[in-house]
C-alpha cells in the first residue's frame, strides 16, 4: 500500500488553507488567482515532501513494521490530523479550527 | 492592557500548517539522520574464508568478477604481440571481457575465467623501520588475496600482455563464504570493502622523523556504486549466480553510494620504538556501505523474513562512472586502479552492526513522540479544543 497519498493530501489541504488565510487578508481578490495560487502551492509542497525528504520512506517504513507500533502509531496521527482537517474543510469550509 | 493585541486562532492554524510542511519532515530527517551504528570497531569478514576445496566448488569463493571493465577481446586479437591470437578469433576471452558463467579450467580454451579466482589468504611480511618492527604488523594475514581483473593472462600459458586499461564500470560478486562469518544476532549496519595492491607500496616515515615516501601515481577518482544483496541464491550448472528469476523477497538493492576521493590508501602503522606511527600507502580503494537507519531496519527485516542464515547471504556490487576529474576524457586515463591488471590484488571486507539500543530508542522512541503530536495536532485542530486559547487563557 502506497502511502504517498497522505503526503499530497497534507500538501493540498495546507495549500488550501494558506490559501484561504491569505485570500481572507485581503490577497487574491479573484477565484482565478486563489486556484493558481492554491495549484502552485499544493504541487510545490507536494514535490518538496516526496522528492527532497525522506517523509515517503519514513511512511513506508511504518507501513511495513520496521518502527513497530511506534510507527502505527504515527501513521494513524497523520491520518487522524488530514481526516480532521477535511471534515473541517466540508463542515466549516475551513480545514482548521 | 488597554491596546494590546489578543492572540486569536490564525496563530494556532499557521502553526499547524507549518509544523506539517515544515516540522514534521524536518523531524523525521533528524530521526532519520541518528548514528545507530554500534561503537565498536569494524569486525573482520574474511577472518574464516574457507578455500575451496576443488576448483569450481563455488560455495567457498570469496569475491568474484561479473565485469572486469568492458568487452577487451578485440583488443587483445587486434594486438599481434598476443599470443593469445593463436586462438579462434570466435573464442570468447571471458577473463578479457565480461564473465558470463564460471569455466573451472583456465588450461582449456572454453573455461578460460581464471580471473574469478577464489581468494586465498595472503601472508606478507611486516615492513621495518631502522630493524625495527612495528608493534602491530600491517600487511599481516587479514588480506585476502585475489586474482585482478585481467589475471587470467597472468595465469594461462605464463603471458603477461595486459592491454594497460579496463574500462571503468565493474561489478563483483562478493559471496556467502564471506558473510558467513558475520556475528550471530547482530544487524548488519555498515559495510566496508577495501582493495588494495600491496605491490604498489610506498612508507611515510615523517611522522618519526625519516623520510617521506613517493607517491605511486596518486590521483583523483569519483565513481557511483551500489550493493544488491541475495538471500538463498540459485545456481546454474557452471556455478553462475541465477538473480535474474528470483522473487524481488529475496534480492534488496541500496543505491547512490558516492566515492570522492583518490586511489590511496593509507594506514597508520604502530611504532612502538618511537612510541608512535608512520604511514603505509598503496595503491587502493574503500568502499563504505553506511546504510541509513532505516535502511538497516529494511535489510534486518528482509534478512530475517528469508530465514536470517547468514550462509546463504551473497552480494553483488556494480562500480559505475569511474572518472578522474583531472582528466579531461570522462575517464580513468591511465590511473592505477588495485584490482586492474594481472596479478594480484588484497581485499578486506569488515562490517559494523547496529546497535539495538539506540534503533529502539532513537528511531522508535522518536517516531512514538512524532505520531502522538500528529494525534494532539489533530484534535486541537477541531472546534473542540483550542490550544492556544487554553494556554493563553485569561490574557486572551
Amino acid at each position: 500500500m502506497d502511502l504517498t497519498i497522505l503526503i499530497y493530501l497534507g500538501a493540498l489541504l495546507s495549500s488550501v488553507s494558506l490559501v484561504g488565510y491569505a485570500n481572507s487578508a485581503g490577497a487574491f481578490s479573484g477565484a482565478l488567482s486563489r486556484t493558481v495560487a492554491g495549484g502552485a502551492a499544493s504541487f510545490t509542497s507536494s514535490v518538496f515532501l516526496v522528492g527532497y525528504t525522506n517523509l515517503d520512506s519514513f511512511l513506508n517504513a511504518c507501513m511495513s513494521g520496521s518502527l513497530g507500533i511506534s510507527g502505527f502509531v504515527f501513521i494513524g496521527g497523520l491520518a487522524a490530523l488530514l481526516i480532521t482537517w477535511v471534515s473541517n474543510l466540508i463542515e466549516y469550509r475551513s480545514a482548521i479550527m | 492592557m488597554a491596546g494590546k493585541k489578543k492572540i486569536n486562532g490564525l496563530g494556532f492554524n499557521v502553526f499547524a500548517i507549518v509544523g506539517l510542511l515544515v516540522i514534521l519532515p524536518f523531524s523525521v530527517a533528524q530521526l532519520t539522520s541518528f548514528n545507530v551504528v554500534s561503537d565498536e570497531d569494524y569486525d573482520s569478514l574474511i577472518n574464516e574464508v574457507k578455500n575451496p576445496s576443488s576448483i569450481g566448488s563455488r560455495d567457498n569463493y570469496a569475491l568474484t568478477w561479473e565485469d572486469i571493465g568492458a568487452n577487451m577481446t578485440s583488443s587483445y586479437l587486434s594486438n599481434s604481440n598476443n599470443t593469445y591470437n593463436t586462438f579462434n578469433s570466435n573464442e570468447e576471452y571471458n577473463c578479457m571481457w565480461l564473465m558470463k558463467e564460471l569455466p573451472v579450467d583456465p588450461q582449456v580454451s572454453s573455461y578460460r575465467t581464471y580471473c574469478d579466482t577464489f581468494g586465498a589468504f595472503s601472508s606478507k611480511t611486516s615492513y621495518q623501520y631502522n630493524g625495527q618492527l612495528p608493534a602491530t604488523p600491517y600487511w599481516s594475514n587479514d588480506w585476502l588475496s585475489m586474482g585482478k581483473n585481467h589475471n587470467w593472462l597472468n595465469t594461462f600459458g605464463g603471458n603477461n600482455q595486459y592491454i594497460g586499461y579496463s574500462g571503468k564500470d565493474f561489478t563483483f560478486t562478493v559471496e556467502e563464504n564471506i558473510f558467513h562469518n558475520m556475528e550471530d544476532s547482530q544487524d548488519l549496519a555498515e559495510l566496508q570493502i577495501i582493495m588494495v595492491d600491496h605491490s604498489t607500496t610506498w612508507l611515510d616515515y615523517s611522522n618519526i622523523g625519516g623520510f617521506s615516501g613517493v607517491p605511486n601515481g596518486v590521483k583523483n577518482l569519483t565513481f557511483d556504486y551500489d550493493i544488491e544483496f541475495f538471500y538463498d541464491v540459485p545456481y546454474d550448472q557452471a556455478h553462475s549466480k541465477i538473480t535474474d528469476s528470483m522473487p524481488n523477497s529475496q534480492k534488496i538493492k541500496f543505491n547512490d553510494f558516492e566515492f570522492d576521493g583518490n586511489n590511496e590508501y593509507c594506514k597508520e602503522i604502530p611504532y612502538s620504538q618511537a612510541n608512535s606511527y608512520f604511514l603505509g600507502c598503496v595503491n587502493g580503494i574503500e568502499m563504505n556501505f553506511k546504510f541509513t537507519p532505516f535502511e538497516v531496519i529494511e535489510f534486518s527485516e528482509w534478512f530475517n523474513n528469508n530465514g536470517g542464515n547468514k550462509s546463504l547471504l551473497s552480494a553483488r556490487v556494480n562500480i559505475q562512472n569511474m572518472d578522474n576529474p583531472d582528466f579531461n576524457s570522462n575517464s580513468i586515463g591511465g590511473m592505477i586502479l588495485p584490482f586492474a591488471g594481472d596479478g594480484e590484488f588484497q581485499v578486506q571486507v569488515n562490517a559494523r552492526y547496529s546497535n539495538p539500543t539506540k534503533i529502539n530508542f532513537y528511531m522508535k522512541g522518536g517516531t512514538f513522540i512524532l505520531g502522538a503530536g500528529l494525534f494532539w495536532l489533530a484534535i486541537a485542530s477541531t472546534p473542540y479544543y483550542d490550544p492556544i486559547r487554553n494556554t493563553f487563557k485569561g490574557s486572551i
